[in-house]
């Protein structure tokens, strides 16, 4: 969390005293080894993130394999809306994963946004726009108050949004003393469910914002500017982006995206709980591990991260179908997280050349 | 030679491709001083950091005192008779100055009888320190620091003495004192090692010098026989004027502006710089140079004055501002200010200038492509691919990347500090070529270097420094290596102004007490009288005996899970499984303390502490073993242990043994024993942060690279800490099960936020190093109360989340508004 910067012994740019912090300076390393990595021949555009689709489609050919009944189409279709809803929620803790940052609040605004859209509509068809736009707004307000308690009064972020997660839980209370009567507006729920080109329409929603956000983070120049921001704060400052605002800004859009998740998700489920979200605090955060965005900030990928959100899910129905207890899926779960850290990124690499001795660099 | 009491045989030590050092031999007799001498990145620290077992060298041996170093220890070579002064001090910003020397000095080596206190300030008095014992080290000055790593030294009473560059920042009377003491000490028999690039400093002080330069010995001969030729003609290796690229013959018009200009750490700076120039800032460091120029960088905005560039003024009240009147700035250090170094040597290059490299707030691949390509022929960066990580690169063509970013905005004003840092003697001469051809083309360039060969060979004109104001500016002819350091050396000896990073607050007794450890624990028991008076006064019954022993039970859960959360928070960790964990002692307890009165309980009680344990070690162990981010290891035991308690109960079950049952909830009067053991534990706890342990514990949080350095075992303390901070959990766990009864997988999860909220609130820093045990405890009560208080308030339930969050979210933006800043990369 506390990124730790001990100085490197005059000049060498390289190594710090303490055994702990290998990541703080980079090492001057090797430049063969910085040629792109091929994967069964095939080269991954995107140092690091295509491995997670690797992976991914290994486990649904051990699906096929083992658990046939996993991949039959009805099983793919009730478990491809959840993979989407959690790509889209995920996404949003990308970009503050690439802050350097954390978000536990996710839980909390996507039930905020669920229930808003309850709430507000009252489960009639005539007020879907005001509750959505309410929906989105209590969300984008929850990314503001996170993003300027981090920026504006030097807050961490986990602590950050670990009070504004408390806001939005008293706010969810507050609204339907725990539990609620209503249910979504139908009319959204058979928009979301809609058949378009033989799934949910509310997949290709999904799709269209994860495509949306991944040009936005890789093309634009506000997208670079965060990955910038993420990578080295000092520098991006030193260089003249206007830190503070980018960052708020990635907040505030995540905030974003996990209130559209929570519209989806209530729509989806057509009678959302209060809490409905909470699982989700996790599962973002799973997500983000497998695609492979390292949390200490930089680089990050929206795509690998909804790659994550479907090897995760996928990875639940197979838990489940094997017939182990669901409480399996947390231990798996856990595994997952702390793999996918540990080996994710470049760092599977890192790690193998930090165990062998130094001299004999591979490639080219 | 007499008897060696360092020495240093065939020491290599790579860093990826760079060879830091290579073959270096050193012998150091006791009661001698040696000098060590050579440019930066020549190697002297590396060289010393193996010495003091802090880096581990590929090949080659350390002997000290007659004893070989095995691995690299820096316990050990303190042990063994080492001591070293380090250039950026090993002193620990949380501790306090008592504190530092305590840690520095383990109690067996230690000479003070009882009284620690006199031993202390004996030490400081021999530095010619006066110092407050209990002042934390973020409040010392700079040159405060220094000596108190010179004291902290000195204590250890080494066999061995190194000092890296230790006068940097002392006045001249401070540097008389301290070759007073380096001659006392030699006199007795310690062997001094004098690291420094003044070369007059080394001669009066060393017995004989060996030189340095690109990681080899170049040379070792007694001072006397040499001659400042000969020293510098070692240590440079070449002469000197044929590196740098011709000066400009004619000046352009005024371009640069400076009016009266003062900020943090300079002050009244005015001066005048022509098109076509290159500028040399120099001066001893810290005399305001480089406040100056960042100040121009608009990262250390001025308070008076102007600036101007081409006669408009320039708004330096943010670096974006200063960028986009042109200016542009290289930083003096490439890893902490310069380099992104996750992303590509493409993206490291285009990053100031994006918005114009397409159109629409969209990047156009093809006009970056376009740029980069024009930016790498210019500055002749050699790397394999533009898409290959900066990080892969040699310091040499990271900086050449840097250039690259900075001209491709075509600047008006040019900054650069310290050009040549950590890069080869090759890449040297094309990054002067570069600075020479941009002023040719029309920017001004400034350059900062503490090197005055370079300055003296690269610019046109020098101003230098003393005291935060520019005191001279050589021309022409003026402009040589003897000037330029004659200069510095003879303004400097005023006292040396504060760098603008050193915080300066008040050092009065109040503003101590302000930023002291306990007051958040005293706000938080004002807080909670308060709130049980108004509460009292709507609803009598709340003070009631019922009422107020379940309150206390409550906080004892809450208060023992918090003091384990404090103990990794102090780390600079945090431990999210802590609230998992107490549900997994309720479940485990619901197998283990099922039967068998009071004895049955405490044997299933230690089985289910054991099983906790367990979990902090596993944490540890991700943390240390496969470097996880402590907040994404304990996320994932989180799950799991989750995981594991739904697996053995799925459903509530198992009924917990009555005697459990009713210890938990024995009472004096209405103070349930269990309360009674949490404060007893907070107080035990709050006194071991104050020995030894503790401190190791907190240096460990504060500056972990400090503590290492010191010879503190970081993994040890760190692997402690999540033990104990499950253990406790489990401690937490145990009043849990206790309470209900049953054996409930759910119970506990709400523990972690709990637990992080209470840290958060009695005032523990999470960046680590800081925080009261004490405090916890009112906190837990605060926290306990709120839930308890709302209801007979007949406060909506949701004030049971909002008060909690909205406490946290003030009490923190608080603490930051009062505190010293963390420690950030300065």
């Amino acid at each position: 969390m506390s990124p730790t910067v001990s100085r490197p012994p005059e000049g060498t740019g390289s190594t710090s005293a303490t055994p702990v912090a290998d990541t703080a300076a980079p090492g001057p390393e090797v430049v063969a080894a910085s040629r792109p990595r091929t994967v069964f021949g095939w080269r991954p555009s995107t140092g690091g993130f295509g491995a997670v689709w690797v992976v991914t489609a290994l486990l649904f050919v051990a699906s096929a394999v083992f658990l046939p009944g996993t991949v039959a189409p009805t099983a793919l279709l009730s478990m491809l809306p959840f993979a989407a809803i959690l790509a889209v929620a995920a996404s949003g803790q990308t970009l503050v994963a690439q802050q350097g940052g954390l978000d536990l609040s996710a839980a909390g605004v996507i039930s905020l946004s669920a229930v808003t859209v309850v709430q507000v509509s009252g489960g009639s068809d005539g007020r879907i726009v005001v509750a959505l736009l309410a929906a989105l707004a209590a969300g984008l307000v929850s990314g503001l108050v996170s993003g300027l308690a981090i920026t504006r009064f030097g807050i961490t972020p986990f602590v950050a949004t670990l009070g504004v997660n408390a806001l939005a839980q008293g706010t969810i209370l507050a609204v339907t003393g725990g539990n609620m009567s209503n249910s979504v507006p139908p009319g959204l729920t058979s928009v979301v469910t809609t058949d378009v080109l033989g799934v949910p329409a509310l997949i290709w929603l999904c799709v269209v914002v994860v495509v949306a956000l991944a040009l936005l983070t890789r093309r634009t120049v506000i997208g670079r500017q965060l990955e910038a921001s993420g990578a080295n704060t000092a520098a991006a400052i030193a260089v003249g982006l206007p830190v503070a605002r980018l960052r708020v800004g990635a907040y505030v859009t995540a905030a974003g995206l996990y209130a559209v998740a929570g519209i989806l998700l209530g729509a989806f489920i057509a009678r959302p709980s209060a809490f409905q979200g909470d699982p989700y605090l996790l599962t973002t955060i799973a997500a983000v591990a497998v695609g492979g965005t390292a949390f200490g900030g930089g680089r990050g990928s929206v795509v690998a991260t909804a790659g994550g959100a479907l090897f995760l899910t996928q990875l639940g129905q197979v838990v489940l179908a094997s017939g182990l207890p669901t409480a399996s899926q947390n231990l798996v779960q856990g595994a997952v997280i702390a793999l996918g850290v540990a080996l994710g990124g470049g760092r599977a690499i890192a790690l193998v050349r930090r165990l062998r001795p130094t001299t004999s660099t591979p490639t080219r | 030679m007499s008897e060696v009491a360092l020495r240093l045989a065939g020491i290599t030590k790579t860093f990826g491709t760079t060879v830091a050092l290579q073959d270096v031999d050193l012998e150091v007799a006791v009661g001698e001083v040696h000098g060590l001498v050579g440019e930066n990145g020549a190697g002297k620290s590396t060289l010393m950091g193996v010495a003091a077992g802090s880096l581990s060298p590929d090949h080659g041996e350390v002997e000290i005192a007659g004893h070989v170093l095995g691995s690299a220890s820096a316990a050990r070579a303190q042990e063994l008779g080492i001591a070293v002064v380090y250039q950026n001090p090993a002193v620990v910003a949380d501790l306090t100055v008592l504190e530092n020397l305590v840690l520095a000095v383990p109690s067996p080596r230690r000479e003070d009888g009882d009284d620690t206190r006199a031993w202390a300030a004996r030490w400081l008095e021999t530095v010619g320190l006066d110092l407050d014992l209990d002042a934390r080290a973020t409040e010392l000055r700079t040159a405060e620091r220094q000596l108190l790593e010179i004291a902290k030294a000195l204590a250890q009473q080494p066999r061995v003495l190194v000092l890296d560059e230790p006068t940097e920042s002392l006045t001249s009377d401070q540097v008389d004192r301290l070759f007073g003491l380096i001659a006392e000490l030699v006199e007795s028999g310690t062997a001094v090692v004098y690291i420094s690039h003044r070369i007059a400093e080394v001669r009066r002080v060393a017995h004989c010098i060996t030189t340095l330069r690109d990681g080899r010995v170049r040379g070792t001969a007694p001072t006397a026989t040499l001659t400042d030729d000969d020293i510098v003609t070692m240590v440079v290796g070449r002469a000197l004027s044929a590196v740098f690229p011709p000066k400009n013959a004619t000046t352009g018009d005024d371009r640069v502006v400076v009016g009266e200009l003062g900020g943090p750490g300079f002050r009244d700076v005015s001066l005048t710089c022509a098109q076509g120039q290159v500028v040399g800032l120099a001066g001893v460091e810290g005399n305001g140079q480089r406040a100056f120029l960042r100040a121009l960088a608009g990262l250390n905005p001025p308070d008076s004055g102007t600036v101007r560039i081409d006669g408009d003024p320039v708004d330096l009240s943010r670096p974006g501002r200063a960028t986009s009147a042109g200016v542009a700035y290289i930083a003096g250090d490439r890893a902490v200010e310069g380099l992104f170094p996750a992303l590509s040597v493409r993206e490291n290059m285009t990053v100031g200038h994006l918005g114009a490299l397409g159109s629409g707030g969209i990047v156009s691949p093809r006009l970056e492509r376009a740029a980069v390509t024009t930016g790498m022929t210019a500055t002749a960066v050699r790397a394999a691919s533009t898409d290959a990580p900066i990080g892969t690169l040699s310091g040499g063509n990271q900086q050449k990347v840097l250039f690259a970013r900075a001209i491709m905005t075509e600047p008006r004003l040019l900054l650069c500090d310290e050009p040549t840092r950590g890069v080869d003697v090759g890449a040297r001469r094309e990054i002067y070529d570069l600075l020479r051809e941009r002023a040719d083309d029309g920017s001004t360039v400034v350059v900062l270097s503490s090197d005055a060969a370079e300055l003296a060979g690269l610019c046109d004109e020098v101003v230098v420094f003393s005291g935060g104001r520019a005191v001279q500016t050589l021309r022409g002819d003026e402009v040589t290596e003897e000037k330029i350091t004659g200069s510095a050396l003879r303004a400097v000896r005023d006292r040396p102004t504060d760098d603008p990073t050193s915080t300066d607050r008040g050092r009065g007794r109040g503003a101590r007490m302000r930023r002291s450890d306990s007051l958040p624990g005293a706000v938080l028991l004002l807080l909670a009288v308060v709130l049980a008076a108004v509460t009292t006064v709507r609803s009598p019954t709340f003070l009631g005996e019922l009422n107020v022993q379940s309150l206390l039970i409550a906080s004892a859960a809450l208060g023992l899970v918090a003091l384990g959360q404090l103990t990794v928070v102090m780390t600079g960790g945090i431990d999210l499984s802590a609230g998992p964990v107490v549900g997994l002692t309720v479940v485990v307890l619901s197998y283990t303390a099922t039967d068998g009165g009071a004895g049955g309980a405490a044997v299933g009680v230690v089985i289910a502490l054991a099983v906790a344990a367990g979990v902090g070690l596993l944490n540890g162990l991700l943390v240390l073993g496969l470097q996880l981010p402590p907040i994404v290891a304990t996320l994932a035991t989180f799950v799991a242990v989750q995981g594991v308690s739904l697996l053995l109960r799925d459903t509530p079950g198992g009924l917990i043994e009555p005697a459990l049952m009713s210890s938990v909830i024995s009472a004096v009067g209405p103070v349930p024993l269990l309360f009674v053991v949490l404060i007893v534990l907070a107080v035990l706890l709050e006194r071991v942060l104050r020995n030894p342990t503790g401190m190791a514990l907190r240096a460990a949080g504060s500056d972990p690279g400090a503590a290492a350095r010191l010879g503190v075992p970081l993994g040890r303390t760190v692997l402690g800490a999540y033990v104990v901070s499950s253990v406790l959990a489990g401690l937490g766990g145990v009043v849990v099960a206790g309470q209900i009864g049953i054996g409930d997988p759910t119970q506990g999860v709400t523990y972690t936020l709990s637990s992080i909220t209470v840290v958060v609130l009695a005032g523990a820093s999470v960046y680590g190093g800081r925080g009261s045990y004490l405090g916890i405890v009112p906190g837990a009560i605060l926290l306990a109360m709120l839930s308890n208080a709302s209801n007979f308030l007949g406060l909506n339930q949701a004030w049971q989340f909002w008060l909690p969050g909205g406490l946290v979210l003030v009490a923190t933006a608080i603490a930051f508004r009062t505190r010293p800043t963390p420690p950030q990369s300065s």
